[in-house]
């Protein structure tokens, strides 16, 4: 039974490639479509099959994802399946991660079976705009 | 509203979180001004694929960009909301 692990770095390697062509030494062979390899494994690289079949829309977002990681040189998350001993491993999830610190709360509108938007609460606060200052009065 | 720091796609049906968080989706995001709840819809070979596809395209240009995004989302669970709309603020 396969291993489920989890590895991120940064691409170094990606290829798309014909259905059936397959990746890799006849003993650690992927049957794959998509390949990538990853900085942080010396030796080794993860695919999926990219089929024309139900999958197919998952498996696109999932190498547009590698794509843009690859052309903006980001870091990419991806759990994969690989069995004991071998190399090469399925790859099922794909993720891009950035660590980001919210500046302002998020803005929530709650939206009724009307289909009326209502708004957020920050919408009855006061204005937190400064007042002008006063205009100085004329002298007499 | 906000900026998204995760963005995920994974095989169909294998889902992300628990009950009673769990979603049933292909595609999650997280935002960094809701760091405890998570989003997503499905993306699969059905009449919705053309629409999520673009929702997603949306969510991925966002990212790379750091601009944020705008979702209408339906409650799914205390933490979990499931994605009907993708805007650009």
């Amino acid at each position: 039974m396969p291993n489920l692990l989890e590895k991120t770095g940064k691409i170094v390697f990606l290829r798309a490639h014909d259905l059936g062509t397959g990746f890799g030494p006849p003993n650690d062979q992927l049957d794959v479509e998509a390949v990538f390899c990853l900085n942080a494994i010396a030796e080794g690289a993860f695919g999926f099959q990219l089929r024309n079949d139900n999958n197919l829309p998952a498996r696109q977002a999932m190498f547009s994802l590698l794509r843009d990681a690859f052309v903006n040189n980001l870091p990419v998350t991806a759990d994969f399946l690989i069995d004991t001993g071998k190399k090469n491993g399925v790859a099922i999830r794909i993720a891009l991660i950035r660590s980001q610190v919210a500046a302002t709360p998020a803005v929530e509108s709650v939206q009724r079976i009307t289909g009326k938007v209502m708004p957020g609460p920050e919408a009855n606060a006061k204005s937190t705009t400064p007042r002008s200052k006063p205009k100085p009065r004329k002298a007499r | 509203m906000g900026h998204i720091t995760f963005l995920r796609a994974h095989e169909v049906g294998s889902g992300f979180g628990k009950a009673p968080n769990f979603l049933d989706s292909e595609v999650i995001v997280e935002l960094a001004e809701e760091p405890l709840r998570a989003f997503g819809f499905q993306l699969r070979a059905d009449q919705n694929a053309p629409a999520r596809t673009d929702m997603f395209d949306i969510l991925r240009s966002a990212f790379i960009a750091g601009r944020p995004v705008r979702l209408d989302y339906v409650t799914t669970g205390p933490r979990a909301g499931e994605i009907i709309r993708v805007a650009n603020p």
